[in-house]
């Protein structure tokens, strides 16, 4: 599982992340929604270990960025980067060998079949375009089966067959109980997928709800995200 | 055209305000402009008179400054070939073009734009310019004229891309009749001067004749440059009328021809415009190095890494990588130019009645090939590896990333070293000594800029490559190299030893520093921050 306790965040003056705290536990989707500018990529990257922060990130109990956590997360960047001279298929070899995963081929095939890339497997990532290199960074991040995936806006580039099967993912990772954190600020795009939602706002968690307290409760998701992010409304602390 | 200059007016006055809200900013602007001044000043100011130091041949400065001209030229225009060029932003694009203003007072907006930019350009040529007047005894106002024509051909150079652009308007036979003709005319170029040396026979007289030919004065652009300039210099009024002339007719006429060619030149800019605004957002952003740059992809033929495990995955990533770009993998452009000009300058320099020997000779072609490796290493493969996440994120221990990861960076300035002074060797009749020595210290120096580029990241938190922070790397590199230099010069002053030896303690120093900054900065990559 993930675990995140106060996360705190500054670029010099602006502070992204202040004092966040949560959980994404193994077998749900959590979803880290808000407006632009919220702090929803800083702190998945923060938990990626790729800024540095002030507070405790702990990845299946170990601290973000230990060689035992970055065995047990994947990353899908909000941009993806893939090596300009490097094929398809040589990505994922690098990821397979890097990572050291056993049996790497049987499941790279997997993944660039399922998200219709392996005729392309030839082509160099300079050559992506933009929504091709998104499902090479998905097909990257999920080659070492990951207990906790982080994806970052995983949708924008991606056209209508890579989304659907972007999900029938998603919810293969959760039934196998990988925890799943992504974060989005288009609430349509991941309206059927999610246990937890966190509504951030000005780098703090203004609010936050599972699937069954929203159900039972008859709130509207929303309606909520609106009245925090318009309205000003928040319940830090939650 | 009111909005145009408001638009002007109001961006120079918005960039210095935003300098002035950034002191910090400011004072390092400031430092390195007295820092160009005072490299400049103190060149031509320097101790000694002319009878005292080696003062080269002027004729040397005309072929370098050709070559050089057409080094900043050619390369615009067949980049340009394909995809045009561009004066303008993407700001321009949405905000001008759609505008009610008539497109030619856009593109006098955009010439002064770029009239702008090329101004800076020559401001950073500054300590050349002083260079070359201490080097070839040549006038303060002589060194700034070249300045004016480095500046005035990137102009010119630019103009004559869109003219040519537009005219062959993506045309494949027309792209490659216009590629044929230049490279033809290089070709001819070339030819011309190696007849002419042949011709006389080999000898330092003839190679500085043939390198300052009048012929070579022909060429477009950049050999009209080089007349009118040079023309300037010795007062010649006829040249100064013909090379001026030609000149001015030339930017005129592609300027007349473009215009004439079609008027509704958005399309063939915008999409370069567009090309430009992605490089310049994804290098700001960090996602490719400014080194990576070509649009050209490579063929695949072989594919795979088939090898690696782990960190060791990060070596043949880049191996496969280099093999891509380069059929013969750690030999690239950079080796044979280098190979080129060290070849020559051994040559030129261990021939004729002052002729120097052949230590002093390979001397001068380290000091040049370690001052060119310095710029060269930041675009290595260590700085593109940087960019990316994976380097962060791969399960391994930090320090095996680091070395795995620098590897390649490492062992290319040991090969590019061999090759060229073992042929600078053969050229100057050297030592084998001596050739060592030399691939010693070249290697060192690569090993040195690697690592101080990755304690650069600790230190300051960002590339080496990235403007003003070079300053400070630069500042930060002298006091690591200056402890083995002292050491050798105390060695040839004090024990005097032969003049190769000092260069063992420089290059045993260099590598262990090296070696000691990756040790200190094993814990950089779970301290830096990525993009």
């Amino acid at each position: 599982m993930l675990s995140v306790r106060n996360l705190t965040k500054r670029y010099h003056k602006l502070l992204a992340n202040d004092d966040v705290s949560f959980d994404a536990n193994p077998g749900e989707v959590t979803l880290l929604v808000g407006p632009n500018g919220a702090g929803k990529s800083t702190a998945i990257k923060c938990i990626a270990g790729l800024l540095r922060f002030q507070g405790e990130v702990l990845i299946c109990g170990n601290p973000n960025k230990t060689v035992p956590a970055k065995r047990a997360f994947g990353y899908i960047p909000e941009i993806p980067a893939p090596y300009d001279t490097l094929t398809i298929a040589e990505h994922l070899e690098f990821v397979g060998r890097a990572y050291r995963v056993d049996n790497w081929q049987r499941r790279a095939q997997e993944l660039l079949d399922r998200m219709e890339l392996a005729d392309k497997s030839k082509k160099l990532g300079k050559e992506l375009s933009k929504g091709m290199q998104q499902k090479l960074s998905i097909c990257c991040a999920l080659l070492p089966s990951p207990k906790v995936a982080l994806f970052d806006e995983p949708m924008i580039g991606l056209d209508p067959h890579a989304i659907k099967e972007l999900k029938a993912l998603i919810g293969d990772l959760r039934a196998n109980g990988c925890a799943v954190l992504i974060s989005t600020h288009i609430l349509d795009s991941v309206d059927e997928m999610w246990d937890k939602t966190l509504i951030m706002m000005n780098g703090r968690i203004a609010a936050q709800r599972t699937r069954g307290e929203i159900e039972r409760t008859g709130e509207n998701l929303e309606q909520l995200f609106f009245s925090i992010t318009e309205g000003g409304r928040g319940e830090a602390g939650q | 055209m009111s909005a145009i200059v408001f638009m002007l007016r109001k961006s120079l006055k918005n960039a210095l305000m935003e300098l002035l809200h950034h002191p910090g900013k400011l004072i390092l602007y400031l430092i390195v402009g007295a820092m160009l001044v005072f490299s400049a000043l103190s060149n031509i100011t320097g101790s000694g008179d002319d009878s005292e130091r080696m003062i080269l041949d002027q004729r040397i400065l005309q072929g370098i400054y050709l070559a050089l001209l057409l080094l900043i030229s050619i390369p615009t225009i067949l980049r340009g070939l394909n995809s045009g060029t561009t004066f303008f932003s993407m700001s321009d694009v949405s905000l001008l073009f759609v505008s009610p203003i008539s497109s030619k007072k856009i593109l006098v907006y955009g010439l002064l734009k770029q009239m702008g930019a090329t101004l800076l350009v020559a401001f950073f040529l500054l300590a050349y310019g002083g260079m070359a007047i201490r080097t070839f005894a040549i006038q303060v106002w002589q060194a700034l004229l070249l300045l004016a024509g480095f500046a005035l051909t990137i102009l010119v150079g630019q103009i004559l891309t869109m003219t040519v652009y537009s005219y062959v308007n993506g045309n494949k036979t027309r792209i490659r009749a216009v590629k044929f003709a230049m490279y033809a005319l290089l070709a001819a170029a070339a030819a011309y001067v190696g007849f002419q040396i042949y011709g006389n026979g080999l000898s330092e007289e003839s190679i500085y004749s043939a390198i300052s030919s009048p012929a070579l004065r022909f060429i477009p652009i950049a050999g009209w440059m080089q007349g009118l300039i040079f023309a300037l210099f010795s007062g010649s009024m006829g040249d100064i009328l013909l090379f001026g002339g030609l000149l001015l007719l030339g930017t005129c006429g592609c300027l007349l021809l473009f215009l004439r060619s079609d008027a509704d030149y958005y399309e063939d800019v915008l999409q370069n415009t567009e090309t430009t605004y992605a490089m310049r957002q994804a290098v700001k952003e960090g996602r490719v190095t400014a080194g990576s740059m070509n649009n050209r992809s490579p063929k695949v033929k072989t594919t795979g890494l088939n090898a690696g495990w782990g960190a060791s995955a990060f070596f043949y990533k880049q191996m496969r990588e280099i093999r891509r770009r380069s059929p013969f993998a750690f030999v690239s452009a950079s080796t044979v130019c280098s190979l080129i000009i060290g070849v020559f300058l051994g040559f030129v320099m261990t021939r004729g009645e002052d002729s120097l020997s052949s230590n002093a000779a390979m001397a001068i072609v380290l000091a040049i090939g370690v001052y060119v490796l310095f710029f060269l290493n930041a675009a290595g493969e260590w700085g593109r590896e940087i960019m990316k996440p994976y380097l962060y994120m791969v399960p391994e221990p930090p320090l095996k990333k680091l070395l795995w990861a620098s590897l390649t960076s490492l062992l290319k300035p040991v090969i590019d070293g061999a090759l060229l002074f073992g042929a600078v060797g053969v050229v100057t009749k050297g030592s084998p000594f001596t050739v060592l020595v030399c691939v010693s210290i070249y290697a060192s120096f690569g090993c040195l800029f690697t690592s101080s580029n990755i304690l650069s990241q600790r230190l300051l938190g960002a590339m080496a490559n990235k403007g003003l922070i070079l300053v400070l790397y630069s500042l930060m590199l002298l006091a690591l190299v200056l402890p083995g230099a002292v050491i050798g010069l105390v060695l040839y002053f004090v024990f005097h030893v032969p003049g190769p030896v000092m260069g063992i303690p420089v290059a045993l120093w260099n590598a262990a520093v090296s070696f000691g900054i990756l040790a200190i900065c094993q814990n950089l990559l779970h301290d830096m921050e990525t993009h």
